[in-house]
Parts: C-alpha cells; sequence; structure tokens
C-alpha cells in the first residue's frame, strides 16, 4: 500500500515523526498533517481511530470491572463529571477502576464496590492505584517473576551477562520456547525467520498492548522489571542483528511507560543501550487490535492500528517493512534467564481477578491445573460466593464452567487460553450477561478493516438467535482477516457448548 | 502445479490469479489487477488444504490443493452477503454477485446497521457523485487514489462498523481531489460515480483515440451515441498513460457539442463576420492570397494532427511559394529542439515516459508536471512513492516540489547561473563519468576549465539559491545510477531558453546519463502535437523530417515528390511574422488553431500586427479572440470530429480516430486544407489522412517505415527508418547522430526584461488548457472559473493585498486584472499567473524579449508591479 511508502518516507525525512504521538500530545489535524506530510484526511482517519486521542475520565470496563461495579462506578462519577470507557486498565484485581490522564484510581482493599462508593460523601473520594500487584509463585524456580518476589534483586540491564547470538538462538530453541502473549509461536523459529530475511536492516519490537481484560502481566514486568524486558530484546538483537528496538505499550498503562523510559535512561547512562542497539518507547493510543502484530507495527508507524493480510509476515516485511520480530514482553523477560541457564522455562505467568479472595499474578508450571491455581494462590472464591465460570485469556479466550476447572492450564489442554488471564464469574452473573459483554467489547474494538467482523461484530451486538448467531460465528471464523475476529468465537462457542440456550435467555 | 478445484492447473500469483487464469471467476470485490491487494471484503474465501482463505492474499504455491465451491463456502458467501446488506445498499457488480450468491438482505435486515454517517450523498463537484450508503468499504477508491494518482483524497474513518470513507471533512468539492476519476473506474459499487455514467443514453460506439490535451498522448476509449460522446476512459494496456486519464481528459469533452462551436463559415461583411457558404469562403480566400502572393504567412497548430500540420507547411511552402510558416512550437519548445539538436543531434526526447519508472532520481526543471502533464506527474508521483529520489528545480514550490529530497526554488531567469552551478559541482567533485567523456563528448578540454569558475557560491546571489542545496541536487544527480531528467517551459520559454536546455544537456553529458533506459532528458511538450508540428516542417528553416531548407539536395528530394519547388531562403518565425505584418511586408496571414491574440506575449503588439494585415484567416472550433479578428473563418474540427495521428512527448505516433461528425457545416481540418489548396490552384488526391502519412513516409527519412497499419495500439515511436523497423524507445543508446555529444559553454546574460521590483511567470492551471477555448466550454469552470495571481504573503501585505482581492498586473508593455491568491508556494519576489480566460488578458502584460536562438518568447520573466483595485 501505498500510502505506507509515503508516510515511511516522511519519517525516515522526519526523524521518524509519529502522527499517534503528536494527535495524543494534543496537536491539531493540521500541524499534524504538515509535520508528518500526511495528507489530512490520513490525519483525521488516524485520529477516529484511536479511542485515547479525545482524553476524557474513562471508567474501566473489562471483564473484571465489568461484571465488578464498573458500571455503579460509571454512575457515579457521571453525577458529576461525563466518563468515557476504557478497555482494560489492567488493574482487575482491585476492580473497579478507572482513569483520569496518566492516573489510575482502583477500589482500594478492604472495600466493596458499593461500600467504596457510598463512603465519598460530597465528591468522588478517589485515590491513587500504587499499590504493588499482588505475586506468587506455585513454580520453582519462579522464572517470569524471578525478580519481582520479596527478596529477590532487580537485575539491570548491565548484568545480564548474554552469550552470543547463535547460543542465544540454540538455548531458546532447545527449550521450545514458545511466545506468551497468546499465539503460542515457537520463538526460536521467528528469530531464526527474521533473522534469514533479506533486508538493510531488522527491528525488534517488544509487545506491551496487553489489551486482553484480566491480563496484568505484562504491565507488572514493564513496571517493575523493565530491564529484564530490555535484556530479551537485547538478546533478539543479538540473534537477528538488529540496530533498533521499540517496546509499543499500550496507552492505558501510563506508569509503564515512565519505567520503562527510565530503565532506558539508566542503561544508556552505562553504555549498555545506544552504542549497539537502541530501544524507543512508543504508546498505544486506545485500540485492542493493536495486540495483533501486523496492527501493532502500523500504530508504531503512526497509522490506524489496521490488522494486514499475512503473508507477508512481520518477520520479513514489518516494521517499515524490514525484517521485524515481535514479541511479547512476558516471553522477552523469560530469554535472558533461558540464554543463560540453558534451563527448560515451562512456567506461566497467571493473572487471576473477578469472584476470587486472592486476585493477582501466580506463576504455575505450564499444565497445572486450573482448581489448582485458583485453590491455592487464589484462595478460592471469596467468602458466600460460588463460582458459575471463568473466562481464560480474554475476550478471544476460552470459558470454562466450575465443573472443568480441572483443565490443566497448558497450550494443549485449553488451546486458546492466551495470555492467560483468568477472569473468575460468580453465579449472580447471567451466561448472557458473560455472552452480551463480550459481544459489546467485539463490536468496540472490531478494526473495521474486513468486512466479516466489521459487521459481524455489529450484528453480534444486537444479540441474534440461535441459528443466526451460530451462522455469524462460522463466518466471522473462517472469514475474518486476522485473529481477531477468527478469535471472536471461541468463548462464545464454549457458551453454547457448556450452557445451551441459557446463552439466549 | 496446484489442484485447483479437482484439476491440476499452474501456479501462478497469487490463488486469485491462478483461479482466474485457469477460467474460475471469483467475485473478489476489494481487488483490482492496479492495486495492491487489501483483503478487506473476504468475498474470494476458498479452501486451501481444508483452511479457509482469501484467495487475493494467499500466494500460490506448487502443491496446494484449492476447492472453490463447497457447501460451507456457499453458505458462508450468502452470509456474507446478508452482512454486507445490512450495512449498505452496493449496486453495480456487487450487487449482481450478491444476488448470485442467494443474499437477499432478510437475514439481518436490510440496512440494519447502517450509520448515519453513511448515508452521505454528495453533489460538490461537478463530475464526481458520492453516495456512501452504496460503500461496502473495499477500500479501492482509497488504494486508486494512493497508488496510481498519489493524491490521498481517501482515508477511513472511525473505527469498526462506524467506518466510513472519508475526505477529511466537509464537502467533497473541498478535498484535494484532482478529479482524474481513477477512484470512479476502482468502485465497483456504485457508491462513487461521476455524471458521464449517471447518464441513461447508451453508447453505440467504443473508440480508441488520442487525448489532445497535452504531449502526454493518453490513450482514450470515447463512448459515444451517435451524436454525443457519453464517456471517456483510459485505455488500460496503453504505453502513454496505461488507463490513468486527467480531469481534462476524462471529463472535459463537453466543448465538442457547445453551441458556441463553429458550424459554417463567416466572412467579414460591413465589419461584422456573417455566415457564408464554403465555395463563398474558398473563393474569397484564393482571391486575396492570389492578390497578396510574396507576402503570405502561414500559422499552423500543434493541437492539428499530423497529416494537417504537413499539407499545411506543404502548401505554403510549394503551393504559396514561401517558408514563412511557422506553428505555436515556437512559443514553447523550440528551444528544446534547438538546443538538443545541437547537444545531442536529435531534438526531441531521449526516453519513453516508461523510463521514468526505471529511474532512480528524477530531476523535474521548470515543470509543473502535475498540473500541465497530469498523467506523467502522477507517474512521477508513483516512481517517488515507490523510492526514486526527486529534485525540483522551480520558482514555485509546486506539488512535486512538496515531495523532494532536493527544491532549488530559484529566481525566474537565473537557469544559466543555476545550470552552471550543478555542472560546477559534477566536475569539482568528482562526479563526471570521464570514460563516457572521452568516448563520445567533445569539447571538454575548453569546457572543464570554464565551468570550474561557476561555483554554486559564485551565483549564490543571483539564483536565490543556498549553495549547499545547489551541491546537494548535483549530488544526487551526479551519484544516481539512473538520473533522469525531465523539463518544462520554465527552461526554455527565456531569454537564455534554448542555451538553458543545452546546459542540461550538459549534465546528462557529463555523467555520461544519456541513451540507457531510465537514464536522459526529455522535455514534457506543451500541447498534444508540439512534437508532431515540429516533425511535420511547420517551421521556417525545417522541412517535414528536420530537414534543412537551405539544403538544396533536402529541398530537390520534397520538389521530385511534389512536383514544385520549395522555396530556398529559410522563412520568418512566428514573432518575426507579427513584426513583419506591423511593417506591412506580411499583408496575408492564415492561422490554423491558435489564439496568438490571447496566448502570444505583449498582447497589444499582437494586436496591433493582426489588425495591420490586409486578409486574416483562422481556422476554429470557437471564434477565438484571434478569430473575432479575422476577415474570413473557417469552421474545423474537434480531434474527436477527424482521423489523423498526434506525435506525443516521448516521439510517439499515435492515431486519432473520428468519433462524431462534425457539426453543422464544420469539417476535419485536413479536408479543409486540401480544399484550399484546390482553391489556391494546387488539388490534392488524398483520400483520407492514412494517404497523407504514405506520403510523409515517402519524404522523411525518420518516418519511412510508418503507415496506418503499423499504427494500430501503442503506435510507433520515431526513428522508424523502414517498414519492419520497431520504432525506437532510447535515442543516443550507442552514437550521437552528429558525432559526438557537445559540451556548450554559456555565460549569464540576465534577461532585458527582469527588473528591480516584482517578476511575474505565467504558466497553466490543471483544470484549463492553454487559451482555454475547449476547457472554458466544459464544466471546468466550475473547478476553476478564473485565473488567479498567486503572490507571497509579505508582498501581499506590503501592498495591502488580502487574500480574494481583486488586482491589476502592469508592465511596461499593458495590464491583466486577476484575483489574488496570497500563498507561501510562491516566492517572495515572484508573482505566478495563468492565461487560460480572456478577460484576464495575462499577455497584456508580457514582453517582447525573446530566446536568443529560437525567437521563443520570454513567458517567464516580466518586470512587474501589482496593486489592488
Amino acid at each position: 500500500m501505498r500510502l505506507l511508502e509515503w508516510a515511511r518516507r516522511h519519517a525516515r525525512a522526519n526523524g521518524w515523526g509519529n502522527a499517534v504521538a503528536r494527535l495524543a500530545s494534543g496537536e491539531s489535524d493540521d500541524a499534524v498533517a504538515r509535520a508528518t506530510g500526511l495528507p489530512r484526511a490520513t490525519v483525521v482517519g488516524i485520529r477516529s481511530f484511536y479511542d485515547q486521542l479525545a482524553p476524557q475520565p474513562s471508567v474501566c470496563d473489562g471483564t473484571a470491572c465489568h461484571f465488578g461495579g464498573a458500571a455503579r462506578l460509571a454512575d457515579a462519577l457521571d453525577e458529576h463529571a461525563p466518563t468515557g470507557r476504557v478497555r482494560c486498565l489492567g488493574h482487575c484485581y482491585a476492580a473497579p477502576a478507572f482513569r483520569s490522564g496518566d492516573r489510575v484510581f482502583a477500589r482500594p482493599a478492604g472495600e466493596t464496590p458499593e461500600s467504596w462508593i457510598a463512603g465519598w460523601g460530597e465528591g468522588p473520594a478517589l485515590q491513587e492505584d500504587i499499590a504493588p500487584i499482588p505475586r506468587l509463585s506455585l513454580a520453582t524456580p519462579p522464572v517470569v517473576l524471578r525478580n519481582l518476589l520479596p527478596g529477590a534483586r532487580r537485575t539491570r540491564l548491565g548484568e545480564y551477562h548474554l552469550p552470543s547470538g547463535v547460543e542465544i538462538l540454540d538455548a531458546i530453541g532447545a527449550v521450545q520456547l514458545r511466545g506468551r502473549g497468546g499465539a503460542a509461536f515457537p520463538t526460536a523459529a521467528k528469530w531464526r525467520a527474521a533473522r534469514d530475511a533479506p533486508g538493510p536492516e531488522r527491528f525488534v519490537v517488544a509487545n506491551g498492548d496487553e489489551g486482553d481484560p484480566g491480563s496484568y502481566v505484562d504491565r507488572l514486568l514493564l513496571e517493575e522489571d523493565p530491564h529484564a524486558v530490555l535484556a530479551g530484546m537485547l538478546a533478539c538483537a543479538r540473534v537477528i542483528d538488529a540496530r533498533r528496538g521499540f517496546v509499543y505499550i499500550r496507552g492505558e498503562y501510563p506508569r509503564a511507560r515512565a519505567t520503562v523510559e527510565g530503565a532506558i535512561r539508566e542503561a544508556r547512562a552505562t553504555g549498555h543501550l545506544g552504542a549497539h542497539f537502541d530501544v524507543a518507547v512508543v504508546s498505544g493510543a486506545g485500540a485492542y487490535v493493536c495486540g495483533e502484530e501486523t496492527a501493532l507495527l502500523r500504530s508504531i508507524e503512526g497509522l490506524r492500528g489496521e490488522a494486514q493480510p499475512r503473508p507477508p509476515y512481520p518477520t520479513e516485511r514489518g516494521l517499515h517493512g524490514r525484517p521485524t520480530v515481535v514479541q511479547n514482553v512476558e516471553t522477552l523477560a523469560v530469554v535472558p534467564w533461558i540464554a543463560r541457564t540453558g534451563r527448560r522455562g515451562g512456567s506461566k505467568a497467571i493473572c487471576l481477578s473477578g469472584a476470587i479472595a486472592r486476585p493477582g499474578v501466580v506463576e504455575v508450571a505450564l499444565g497445572t491445573p486450573l482448581a489448582r491455581v485458583l485453590e491455592e494462590a487464589g484462595g478460592g472464591p471469596p467468602t458466600g460466593r460460588r463460582w458459575r465460570m471463568a473466562l481464560v485469556g480474554g475476550p478471544m479466550g476460552r470459558v470454562l464452567p466450575r465443573s472443568r476447572f480441572d483443565t490443566p492450564l497448558s497450550y494443549e489442554a485449553l488451546p486458546g487460553m492466551g495470555h492467560a488471564g483468568v477472569v473468575l464469574l460468580d453465579e449472580t452473573v447471567p451466561v448472557r450477561a458473560l455472552a452480551e459483554h463480550l459481544f459489546a467489547f467485539a463490536a468496540a474494538e472490531s478494526c473495521g478493516a474486513c468486512a466479516p467482523c466489521r459487521i459481524g461484530t455489529a450484528q453480534l451486538r444486537r444479540m441474534p438467535d440461535r441459528p443466526r448467531l451460530e451462522r455469524l460465528l462460522d463466518t466471522l471464523e473462517i472469514g475474518s482477516l486476522c485473529g481477531f475476529g477468527q478469535g471472536v468465537p471461541r468463548p462464545i462457542r464454549d457458551l453454547i457448548e457448556h450452557f445451551g440456550d441459557e446463552v439466549f435467555a | 502445479m496446484i489442484i485447483l478445484d479437482g484439476r491440476p492447473v499452474p501456479a501462478r500469483g497469487s490463488v486469485l490469479d491462478t483461479c482466474r487464469a485457469a477460467g474460475i471467476e471469483l467475485d473478489a470485490f476489494c481487488h483490482d489487477d492496479r492495486l495492491s491487494e487489501g483483503g478487506h471484503c473476504r468475498a474470494c474465501l476458498v479452501e486451501v488444504e481444508g483452511r479457509c482463505m482469501a484467495a487475493c492474499t494467499t500466494p500460490a504455491r506448487d502443491g496446494m490443493t484449492v476447492v472453490t465451491v463447497s457447501e460451507r463456502l456457499l453458505a458462508y458467501r450468502r452470509d456474507l452477503g446478508d452482512l454486507m446488506l445490512a450495512e449498505s445498499r452496493p449496486s453495480g457488480a456487487v450487487i449482481d454477485a450478491l444476488a448470485r450468491w442467494g443474499a437477499g438482505g432478510t437475514r439481518y435486515g436490510a440496512g440494519s446497521i447502517t450509520t448515519p454517517e453513511r448515508v452521505t450523498v454528495d453533489h460538490s463537484h461537478p463530475y464526481l457523485r458520492l453516495d456512501l450508503s452504496r460503500c461496502i468499504l473495499c477500500r479501492r477508491c482509497v488504494r486508486a487514489c494512493d497508488e496510481i494518482q498519489g493524491q490521498f483524497v481517501y482515508a477511513i474513518e472511525g473505527r469498526g462498523s462506524s467506518s466510513r470513507l472519508a475526505w477529511g471533512g466537509g464537502p467533497f468539492m473541498d478535498s484535494p481531489c484532482v478529479s482524474c476519476g481513477a477512484c470512479v473506474t476502482a468502485c465497483p459499487t456504485g457508491a462513487i460515480t461521476d455524471t458521464d455514467r449517471e447518464r441513461p443514453d447508451v453508447a453505440t460506439k467504443t473508440v480508441r483515440t488520442t487525448c489532445s490535451y497535452c504531449g502526454v498522448g493518453c490513450q482514450l476509449e470515447v463512448h459515444a451515441s451517435a451524436n454525443a460522446i457519453l464517456r471517456i476512459d483510459g485505455v488500460p494496456e496503453a504505453a502513454a498513460n496505461q488507463g490513468h486519464l486527467c480531469v481534462k481528459g476524462r471529463y472535459a469533452h463537453a466543448f465538442a457539442r457547445h453551441p458556441d462551436r463553429l458550424t459554417a463559415p463567416l466572412v467579414r461583411r460591413d465589419g461584422a463576420l456573417v455566415e457564408t457558404s464554403w465555395d463563398e469562403a474558398l473563393a474569397l480566400i484564393a482571391r486575396e492570397f492570389a492578390r497578396l502572393r510574396g507576402s503570405l504567412a502561414g500559422l499552423s497548430s500543434s493541437r492539428c494532427t499530423n497529416e494537417e500540420n504537413y499539407l499545411f507547411q506543404k502548401w505554403f511552402r510549394a503551393g504559396l511559394g514561401t517558408n514563412d510558416v511557422d506553428c505555436c512550437a515556437r512559443v514553447c519548445h523550440a528551444p528544446s529542439a534547438a538546443g538538443m539538436r545541437e547537444a545531442f543531434g536529435t531534438g526531441a526526447a531521449t526516453n519513453s515516459l516508461d523510463d521514468i519508472e526505471r529511474a532512480d532520481l528524477l530531476m523535474v526543471v521548470g515543470a509543473n508536471v502535475t498540473v500541465a502533464h497530469p498523467v506523467t506527474g502522477a507517474r512521477i508521483k508513483r516512481a517517488v512513492l515507490r523510492g526514486a529520489r526527486l529534485v525540483v528545480v522551480d520558482p514555485r514550490r509546486t506539488e512535486l516540489a512538496d515531495m523532494t529530497d532536493v527544491h532549488l526554488q530559484l529566481r525566474p531567469g537565473a537557469n544559466v547561473p543555476l545550470f552552471n552551478a550543478l555542472a560546477c559541482v559534477l566536475v569539482e567533485e568528482g562526479l563526471v563519468d570521464r570514460e563516457f567523456i572521452a568516448r563520445r563528448v567533445a569539447g571538454w578540454e575548453d569546457y572543464e576549465a570554464f565551468i570550474r569558475a561557476h561555483t554554486p557560491e559564485r551565483w549564490e546571489g543571483a539564483t536565490g539559491v543556498a549553495a549547499e542545496r545547489v551541491r546537494a541536487a548535483a549530488r544526487l544527480y551526479g551519484r544516481a545510477e539512473r538520473p533522469m531528467m525531465v523539463h518544462g517551459l520554465g527552461v526554455t520559454e527565456h531569454y537564455q531558453g534554448s542555451e538553458s536546455v543545452m546546459l542540461l544537456c550538459n549534465l546528462a553529458l557529463l555523467t555520461g546519463a544519456v541513451g540507457r533506459p531510465g537514464v536522459g532528458i526529455n522535455p514534457l511538450r506543451g500541447q498534444n502535437n508540439v512534437q508532431g508540428s515540429a516533425d511535420m516542417g511547420c517551421q521556417p528553416d525545417l522541412l517535414a523530417g528536420y530537414q534543412r531548407v537551405d539544403d538544396s539536395a533536402a529541398r530537390e528530394r520534397f520538389a521530385r515528390a511534389w512536383g514544385r519547388p520549395v522555396p530556398e531562403a529559410p522563412g520568418r518565425r512566428l514573432p518575426e511574422m507579427l513584426d513583419a505584418a506591423r511593417a506591412g511586408a506580411i499583408r496575408g496571414l492564415f492561422i490554423l488553431g491558435e489564439d496568438i491574440a490571447q496566448t502570444d506575449p505583449d498582447s497589444g503588439r499582437t494586436r496591433k500586427a493582426l489588425a495591420a494585415l490586409e486578409f486574416l484567416v483562422v481556422q476554429e472550433l470557437f471564434l477565438s479572440e484571434t478569430a473575432r479578428l479575422a476577415h474570413v473563418v473557417l469552421p474545423g474540427a474537434s480531434f474527436l470530429e477527424k482521423d489523423g495521428t498526434f506525435t506525443n512527448g516521448e516521439r510517439r505516433i499515435q492515431r486519432v480516430r473520428r468519433v462524431l461528425d462534425p457539426p453543422g457545416q464544420a469539417r476535419p481540418d485536413w479536408d479543409i486544407l486540401c480544399a484550399l489548396m484546390a482553391a489556391t490552384g494546387w488539388p490534392q488526391r488524398f483520400e483520407n489522412p492514412g494517404a497523407i502519412m504514405d506520403e510523409i513516409a515517402r519524404v522523411a527519412p525518420d518516418f519511412c517505415g510508418v503507415s496506418y497499419a503499423r499504427l494500430e495500439g501503442d503506435g510507433l515511436q520515431w526513428p522508424v527508418p523502414t517498414a519492419d523497423h520497431p520504432g525506437t524507445a532510447i535515442l543516443h543508446a550507442e552514437s550521437f547522430p552528429h558525432g559526438r555529444g557537445k559540451l556548450t559553454r554559456v555565460d549569464y546574460a540576465p534577461s532585458p526584461g527582469l527588473g528591480p521590483g516584482l517578476t511575474l511567470t505565467t504558466g497553466r492551471v490543471l483544470e484549463h488548457y492553454n487559451a482555454g477555448t475547449m476547457t472554458r466550454r466544459t464544466p471546468n469552470v466550475i473547478l476553476v472559473g478564473a485565473d488567479a495571481l498567486e503572490i507571497h504573503p509579505r508582498d501581499a501585505a506590503a501592498r495591502g493585498i488580502a487574500d480574494g482581492d481583486r488586482v491589476a498586473v502592469t508592465s511596461v508593455h499593458g495590464e491583466a486584472r486577476a484575483v489574488a491568491r496570497v500563498t507561501e508556494r510562491i516566492a517572495p519576489g515572484v508573482l505566478f499567473l495563468s492565461f487560460h480566460f480572456p478577460e484576464t488578458t495575462t499577455n497584456a502584460v508580457t514582453g517582447d524579449v525573446r530566446d536568443r536562438v529560437t525567437g521563443c518568447p520570454e513567458y517567464k520573466v516580466t518586470a512587474v508591479d501589482v496593486r489592488r483595485l
């Protein structure tokens, strides 16, 4: 597409100026058009794609918040000033949450949504949610959380002694590391493809667009262990011979941006970034689909974050048309450990939220049954409540009814578990309410680039009857351009399988 | 091989390509052979190894098994169709396909999710019609605009189901659209269409012909009824335009049936022009021309065909006994021909337009290509978008200047010092090709010492261009593997016009940048047949095929072919004819299809010359400013009403074919010329223009192999020395016709037209063509209805002029009036004014300075002042 070439040409000439960043900083459409060389209509199109370029205080409507009092919070706040919606802020363990500017507010520990709101008095009494994300490891040794558990020492980028590119690739190949972002693609194969693709330069991109409601481990890593992510990028750069990397951090994670930028500054100051490999942070601006790698790359280029047909894969033609590895944050964070130890990193961070006594991030060995995680780490349901089901892996993930909580958490036993955020829903949540929530999410976040997903999700939102719904799910699944539309049917099919007509009740 | 629906077929390109090649038609709404793939509509889904994939974006690989029809696919297609009908109400090819799929719109409710923004219907544009309720968001229009025209008018606004086609807000008329119509040709739903396509009339014929609006030579497919042009499309496979057209070629055809058309000969009686018969008009001309023999001159037209131009000079030279014959090439590209002939031995473009796509650096000098040669302009934009570097040399920040690596915004009239400075950098910095110079170039020894003195630093003051920028441009040119230069009237229409062309040739000779694919120098011919009218000998010193009239062997050849002698002395050029008219030496003048009263410089003097004539004949489509002054006006035919050939700027001879009959008693111009020759005593035996071409082939060596039979399709690029010669795409590959290429030393001689104050430069706008006689009689006047004076904000402020004010531009020659457009696209100290509307009287202001070599007027430099009215 030639517009892309045009944008790239201008980007090169303007020091990789980025229309999305300029719009986010409050520049007018005309000013952005002048500065980037993009046509004005294109700039207007970009602005209209992202939710957060018109800054407005927003209530989180991610799954945990949605079923955790978001509507009541929004009603209470709207009495004072109108709020928008955001999906999701990654404070699922303290739902409901709310964002104003760069600050996130959430329900304080020990309060219920009702008691919290009732206690406001005259106006909203909001406290910034700066409490640390709860974390725990059931895996030994912990890998993802190795630097984040009580007593652990933070490792600076300079303290990672990474082996050569060949050795790194051998190591991650030997342990069969698979991407943790959801697709579970073999990491070594991806890096090898990028290394072998012809191109004048190559890029490493850390995918920090953790959009799945119910997941917040990437936020934890970005905010508290950014050096591990940078070390993973450095390892990848060594393998594929990249000189530049980008950390794409979703706009909903303002604090993560600050800490990653701080870590980059520090690493540059000590000479560990900058000379051979340098990294820049790019902020998202509110569009779930940007977690999809081709959409993410468009977003980094400052354009509408729309999914693109593959092939070509980013490893052949990615960022600015160059071979690019797009890798999830959690995957990158474990690479240095694997590269150093050569050991099998067979664990995965699971995020627990919703109706659970002790929400938080828990690292478990892949294959651990969900029930064990819920009991040992999560402490079971909150007192007096009974689970109905769990949504695993976000809105394109899986639904497990309570009767199936013995399912092992692994890519084989639970395909589609994705990034493995687990939102527990108790018996107060009707099955239909979850379906409607998922449909609303799909319709709100479809990028619109392909017809089945654009129109199909809009039809889902109108809650069709069962024959139409089942027809639509087929159409979405086989016809959609990217994993978003193809994935929308996945949890719905589970709901229908396990709950039948209750979905339509 | 792949197994396609059970049978093995060769894999080619995508699965979609493979299916189509195998005769399996898949509906693919967002696919367009001309464009990149979008994968948006998902209509072309097939099963590949049992998995559903979009055929358009899936590469065909050997060993694949592809199924295009299955129960699952049929059910999917019907559902997709129903979904599409829930969103929009397409017409055209899409609705036919949806019906075939069995989609009726009942499953989800027709229009059930249509958003309010999607019911927008836009009628603001004179040609384009937009109805977003029909849009299925296939984005072919977006990609057509981006990838064919490089205009980026369209974008998608909103996300998900609120996505819609947009053009930046406001009525479509306010968008940056250039009305090329590429989106219209791409739209499969009827969401974007045009006034021509909305007509109910049914075409009874479709004729391929050549556009008459500029020297690009676009191939048209004209759809017509018995007596009207209904619609014009580009010929998809044509070399000159690959199916693309501009607002003039595609839409500005209403002039052909405009009520202002001349439909009968006119003669002046009692001061007024009144209708008369052909017999009477021809008899009168014969009588007057006999009386005035010895003081006659003729001006031919670069808008007319080769055959007409050939006949015209034949008539004047051998029939009326004078070499006083010239044409409007004189006032545009005569310096290109002269300068390039001096340097290279041939006065024509060295390459083909195709080569623009092969170049890795394009240097555009004094040409506003996207305006004056829009289809070539789009080609340059496409090349730049694909990664070619671009240098623009122009006093105005043109559209192409926005895309440059380096824009040299020089002062008007400073071409010579700037071009010398570029050459100096090439020599100083070792960017010359010594091997090429040693082998093929003459004059290097003297030249080297001369040019080293012309540093960019030395000429900074004269050119107004920072030395560093000149160096940067020279480095880009010198280091490029395939540098290609294109130039326009900003080079030629100057006091040192021909010399400036020679200096451009110097750059090519120094770097060996000529004679290869993607490498050379190409003048962009202004009018459709500037190349041809000069080729055909409508020049006072050159016979058809550039044979010198003072060469007795050449004269002898023509005299034998014609059976009549050719006068020996070279004749007068156009400006000299007018001088002679004022002096009484020329008393009778025949003007074919030119409006010199409006378009020639210093129109006060031009009008005086015309008024001094005893007998003026004008052959025209309309009663032009010049025709109003004539004693006899003959009604000619437009290019849509006659047969013949035009030769475009890449030397490509292409057919012009009759689509309509001329209105009333109007006649094809070649036919009128035959009648005039008969009336003046020299009957010709040409049954048709093809017979004229046969005679041309006999007398002009470069055209020996040309015949109408060989001009089907894309025609031939001359030289075509023999009947089996394929034509010549690239000149000077091995050698120059006159031996070695010639380096020319030229010193800067500032134009006498320069003054201390403001400098006016003139040119065209996209929507109008030259005198505007044709385009002003089309809806193009809704797009642009007046000439505008471009003025820099600083100069405007100093004179209290605001955007939109009426202003008067004055020079020692006269005054022009226009509306001011205050813009930073023009440099301080420079004004720009077009000359399309007679009421502006732009050429009352321009002066009498001429190119020192060819006499081409200096339209590009006039000392003026401007004031608010």
